[in-house]
């Protein structure tokens, strides 16, 4: 009986994480050239009104860029040949209290932060593979060239 | 307890590892906001923490890691990064549209803001916007007739909205009845501030 319940419970949490991990966070506003989106190991060729998740890495192509919008208000843009990764990121809608972590592994980023950096200075999170870049309520560029390697 | 200490030490040698690899060449510039306010980035690499809070001020990160910071020009960023700007969303925005007492009935001036909410919808391109709108009162009467005020009110707006031609899938509705005044008040006491609907567009 107590398995049984148990089972039952872990059923139950299973369904209620992935319901919040498919949870939507924000949507492409506007879109030129090619842009990719990686989702569980697919990538897409995407247009602008697509819905977007965490752990959705958005890639341009040489002539592709791509504005976005997330549902705490902050505005992200990336400029061409540009790779980005929404980390991490919750919202509550009524407390404005979260986290918000991107990655950018290589190009240029625009951020206009929104309701999440202004409620806590620590929510907002800009990494890239030479620094970490804490937000504050704020609007910023970020410019990562590509590595040797790449 | 060794096996913490190899842990710790793994981590110590991870450390050291990002310490010398070689990185990747990273500008970081903070601009002025809309209202001419400018905020404060942190800049974390392993070797040190750099704060950038006035206009175009930058940290400038090159390959073996050290920081650099620079001041730059309102010209410099839209030169370098004009890609991002011109790509980038309208900012989102919202419009405070209020009620007679009582009723789902807009106020005459509330009538005529409702037009600037339709022109700002039309303008963005309908396929990518996302409208809320949510209604609230003051605290006359009680909670749950509040509740059902509220969301007349919004519905009001709404079905104004999709009479103009305004998809109603890219609409939201919600009613929050007394539970969220512009303006606090006592209990029964009417205040036409707190007799609106908020449309926000994204």
């Amino acid at each position: 009986m107590i398995q049984k319940f148990t089972f039952l419970l872990l059923l139950i949490g299973l369904c209620l994480y992935g319901q919040a991990m498919a949870q939507e966070i924000g949507q492409i506003k506007k879109l030129k050239g090619i842009v990719y989106v990686e989702r569980a190991g697919k990538s897409m060729t995407t247009a602008a009104g697509m819905k977007l998740l965490v752990a959705d890495t958005v890639k341009t192509g040489p002539d592709g860029s791509v504005g976005i919008t997330l549902t705490d208000n902050t505005l992200l843009s990336a400029g061409p040949g540009s790779t980005l990764i929404l980390s991490q990121y919750a919202f509550n809608s009524t407390t404005h209290e979260g986290q918000f972590d991107t990655t950018v592994r290589r190009g240029t980023l625009s951020m206009v932060s929104g309701k999440l950096a202004k409620q806590s200075p620590k929510a907002v999170r800009v990494i890239t593979p030479s620094a970490i870049i804490g937000v504050r309520g704020t609007e910023f560029f970020v410019n990562v060239e590509s590595g040797d390697n790449e | 307890m060794n096996k913490y200490l190899v842990l710790l030490f793994a981590a110590a040698m991870s450390l050291i590892t990002i310490g010398c690899t070689p990185l990747q060449k990273t500008l970081v510039v903070v601009v002025p906001e809309k209202d001419g306010k400018v905020g404060t980035v942190a800049v974390t690499t392993p070797c040190r923490e750099t704060l950038i809070n006035t206009a175009y001020a930058a940290v400038s990160i090159e390959k073996d890691g050290s920081a650099e910071t620079l001041f730059l020009t309102e010209q410099d960023v839209k030169t370098m990064f004009n890609d991002t700007i011109t790509i980038r969303p309208d900012p989102p925005l919202s419009f405070t549209l209020y009620f007679i007492e009582g009723k789902d009935e807009l106020t005459p001036e509330s009538k005529q803001r409702l037009s600037d909410v339709l022109a700002e919808i039309s303008r963005r391109s309908s396929n990518v916007s996302e409208v809320t709108v949510v209604g609230h009162t003051d605290r006359v009467g009680n909670v749950e007739y509040n509740d059902r005020l509220s969301l007349q009110r919004s519905q009001k707006v709404t079905d104004e909205l999709v009479r103009v031609g305004i998809q109603i899938g890219i609409i939201s509705v919600a009613g929050r009845g007394e539970r969220e005044p512009l303006i606090p008040t006592e209990d029964e006491v009417a205040e036409p501030r707190n007799r609106r609907v908020e449309v926000s567009i994204r």
